[in-house]
């Protein structure tokens, strides 16, 4: 009878300290585990949790430095240089501590063009990095850059040790060394990563002992992803569509959570073709100017979003009023609550077309990728533009041949979407709108403009010069205020046409258990919020 | 015999050379390609670009590209991956994948011939009886039903219904676990070997008919030779010619199926490494799967011919008397 309770007793006490294999489904197999060579999402799902970020930033753009190995900074007064206090007693997987001179590695080593980080660019205007003392970094730029941080929330996602780098091609990429919550252990290609808790790392209670390893499991299919969690053969995922939200919802076992998404989904309208632009015969000519601004604000005023909203998110977006976030401060109140869908106004834009010399009925092609969603968008405005007597085709494209389509002038209206990576508005509206080749072909004549591309509507010259200017002013009111203008203006001339932020949808078994607060604000799953896992 | 095999070894080699051309040309010919993997769209650089285009080889004109890259096969190296598993050689990674397709495409084939074999041989016995009527309607619902489909029918039905583990795919090596790698390798062998088992039951059945109405046999069963001896000796083996090059068909086409049911299930071969590599734009690494499947092709379709001999005596090859 002793023996029988005492065996109880030491099998519960098993039960209650064993720690398990937390399993992870993520889409894709990783590409490149260097955070400053890696292009891929799946990729960045792994290195979020080998490596910290200098900083790490909320899902609205807050820096967090309880997350971060930066647990200060300060910029000088005209933000042409920031420094930077490093967190104390943070130690690499190899055993090292963090200073100062591993930083300024990380900076230098993405700056080196002899090294094609992909990165490179998002470092910004960097000048110069110094160490101040092994615990602090001071920054230079070449002109104001007050989005830094917001910049590095991409370019500094993960800080390796100094001279990590080496020889030809990057060892990290296979063997990723970092500061994170996890260090790496073995990658089958094709199968999974595992990884295991680092002991020596600097969060408090993160990882948590119930966690013996984590295993990020590769999945190419949506389907059998969902399955594997609804089976529990992963505990978490890496996000689900909005179809499975609705279906995980109330599934035994299983937590569902719904916040901001970044996911922005756009029709782009080519300016350099018929019927919404104008060809290259037609540059100056007003008439055909005005034509197609007719045509594009017939688009605007024809397409319910909400319908598209309801039908193909099942309710699960924010509907868009311009180039970004409705609810942010960085968002025109000028444009928040205008009228999206306005039928009447609708024809008479269309008529407006016609009388232009349009050709009747408006006809044009939608490309759209092939998978997610894009089709159904596609599908639902081309039945929704029917109503109005016009012909649109839509074609799917695989997606990197509908990129490269987009570089060409031989298509009209594509449906795509962008994952704001970096919560920055002036990120946005500079590759949006103001870099060449952008989605749009929105030009204006410039000596580097190259010679397969031509000045299109007007306005780019002044959307421009408003974006050099408002790049510059460290004043946070007045930048404000220029970007307002800007999103203004390509709301004005419908340069294109923003529909609507997915929401992002997470899911995960009961069995994995979140800080307070942290999945909201940090935007993801990710395992730097995990405080326990278990039955427990 | 001797001059057959030469002559049609020298047509394979030939075939792969004309085949490996134009797929390094598609390859060449889609848009996108492996620089635009390698950057990110956000932060593309015309600079960075040629840069990289310029360290992968992707400047050079396309016949030179084809050269170096043949040279380079004709001395046993694939390159090394661009993208996927980048630097990694080419030849390393499919070696890895190719146990676990060989494994699945095996398995398949024998749940397709452990199938097929019983249900073709029943049918041609109860021709238009019920034992026919069923197995050609499980035969026709076979052929019909997609692979995707019953992939996550299975998934739906083992995986999420029943909670196994090994439901929702996955791939258990047989040294870590036999019973675990067979339980794994199950729900994608039983999608692959399906149709298969259809269309070679159905072939059988159809042979063996004919072959059952030939006077040989006729003359059999009038000299009073017991029903099983006339059924395997002389009918089944007439009847093995056919079904043979539909078995060598399906061993070929397995590899083609392996490409869905592969990614369905999680199985890290060369399948779900195909589709990986088509969309990171890998093109050392596409090249080079495609490049062997067609081999895989080649080498069946000989081996297919060279069985016909065995079966039939009366069959020489290359104008043998």
């Amino acid at each position: 009878m002793r023996f029988g309770i005492c065996a109880i007793l030491v099998f519960g006490l098993a039960t209650c300290v064993a720690a398990g294999e937390l399993r992870v489904g993520i889409t894709g197999e990783p590409w490149n585990l260097d955070p400053a060579l890696y292009t891929d999402i799946s990729s960045a799902w792994v290195i979020q949790n080998i490596y910290d970020p200098l900083v790490e930033l909320s899902v609205t753009g807050e820096p967090l430095p309880e997350y971060s190995l930066c647990e200060a900074w300060e910029f000088n007064p005209d933000a042409t240089a920031i420094t930077l206090h490093l967190r104390r007693g943070v130690k690499f997987h190899d055993g090292t501590e963090l200073t100062a001179t591993d930083v300024v590695y990380n900076f230098e080593w993405i700056l080196d063009p002899d090294n094609a980080s992909p990165v490179r660019k998002a470092l910004g205007p960097v000048e110069r990095v110094e160490a101040l003392d092994p615990y602090t970094v001071k920054v230079s730029f070449s002109y104001p850059f007050p989005e830094a941080l917001q910049y590095w929330s991409r370019a500094l996602i993960g800080i390796v040790p100094a001279g990590s780098r080496s020889g030809d091609g990057s060892p990290l990429a296979r063997k990723p060394i970092g500061t994170g919550p996890y260090r790496f252990v073995e990658w089958k290609e094709g199968s999974h990563i595992v990884l295991e808790p680092f002991a020596d790392y600097w969060l408090e209670g993160i990882p948590p002992r119930d966690v013996s390893r984590v295993k990020f499991v590769f999945f190419s299919d949506e389907a059998t992803k969902v399955a594997a969690l609804l089976a529990g053969a992963v505990h978490l995922v890496d996000w689900v569509s909005p179809r499975d939200y609705v279906a995980l919802q109330g599934a035994p076992g299983i937590e569902v959570a719904r916040i901001p998404g970044i996911m922005h989904q756009y029709m782009a309208l080519n300016l350099a073709s018929h019927p919404f632009g104008i060809t290259r015969d037609e540059v100056g000519n007003e008439r055909a100017i005005q034509r197609a601004l007719a045509a594009r604000k017939f688009m605007m005023y024809a397409i319910d979003r909400e319908e598209i909203r309801d039908e193909v998110f099942y309710g699960l977006a924010t509907i868009m009023y311009g180039p970004w976030y409705p609810d942010s401060e960085w968002f025109s109140p000028k444009l928040r609550g205008r009228v999206l869908h306005d039928p009447e106004r609708a024809r008479e834009y269309l008529e407006r077309y016609y009388a232009l010399g349009g050709e009747r009925p408006l006809r044009f092609r939608i490309i759209a990728t092939n998978t997610g969603w894009f089709v159904d968008i596609a599908t639902l405005i081309q039945a929704q533009l029917k109503e109005y007597g016009v012909e649109a085709e839509v074609i799917p494209l695989e997606k990197r041949t509908l990129f490269a389509t987009l570089k060409t002038t031989d298509w009209e209206a594509a449906v795509e979407d962008f994952a704001h990576g970096i919560p920055a508005v002036l990120r946005w509206l500079y590759f949006g709108y103001y870099k060449v080749p952008n989605h749009n072909h929105w030009y204006h004549e410039t000596p580097d403009l190259p010679p397969q591309y031509f000045p299109t509507h007007p306005g780019h010259g002044e959307f421009c010069r408003l974006w050099d200017e408002a790049a510059a002013e460290p004043d946070p009111q007045k930048r404000k205020e220029l970007v307002w203008k800007m999103e203004e203006m390509l709301v004005e001339n419908v340069i294109r046409i923003d529909l609507m932020m997915v929401d992002s949808l997470l899911a995960w078994r009961k069995e994995v258990r979140f800080a307070a607060g942290a999945v909201p604000l940090l935007g993801t799953l990710h395992l730097k919020a995990v405080i326990g896992f278990g039955e427990g | 015999m001797r001059a057959y095999l030469i002559k049609r070894l020298f047509f394979g080699v030939l075939t792969l050379l004309v085949t490996s051309f134009l797929i390094f040309l598609l390859l060449r010919v889609i848009p996108g390609g492996p620089v635009d993997s390698l950057i990110e769209e956000e932060w593309d650089d015309p600079v960075l670009r040629e840069q990289l285009r310029h360290e992968l080889g992707l400047d050079l004109p396309l016949h030179l590209q084809y050269a170096r890259w043949l040279g380079k096969v004709l001395r046993g190296d694939l390159g090394v991956s661009l993208v996927l598993y980048q630097g990694e050689p080419v030849g390393r990674i499919i070696l890895a994948r190719f146990g676990v397709t060989a494994q699945l495409a095996l398995l398949a084939l024998s749940i397709a011939l452990a199938v097929a074999f019983p249900a073709g041989i029943v049918s041609a016995l109860w021709r238009d009886r019920l034992p026919d009527h069923l197995f050609r309607l499980l035969a026709l619902g076979g052929i019909s039903t997609p692979n995707f489909f019953l992939g996550i029918a299975l998934i739906v039905a083992f995986g999420v219904g029943l909670g196994r583990s090994w439901g929702v795919g996955g791939y258990v090596p047989f040294g870590e676990d036999p019973w675990g790698w067979l339980l794994h390798l199950l729900l994608p062998a039983v999608v692959l070997g399906t149709d298969h088992a259809a269309t070679i039951s159905r072939m059988l059945r159809a042979s063996m008919l004919e072959a059952a109405g030939r006077e040989f046999v006729l003359t059999a069963r009038a000299m009073g030779v017991p029903r099983g001896e006339i059924v395997v000796r002389d009918v089944l083996r007439t009847a093995m010619i056919p079904v043979v090059t539909v078995i060598g068909n399906s061993a070929g086409a397995l590899l083609d199926g392996a490409v869905i049911t592969e990614v369905l299930f999680r199985l890290p071969g060369l399948g779900s490494l195909l589709v990986q590599g088509v969309y990171a734009r890998d093109l050392p690494l596409v090249q080079a799967v495609v490049v062997i499947a067609v081999g895989i092709r080649i080498v069946v379709n000989l081996i297919v011919d060279l069985t016909y001999g065995f079966l039939d005596p009366r069959i020489r090859y290359g104008g043998e008397r």
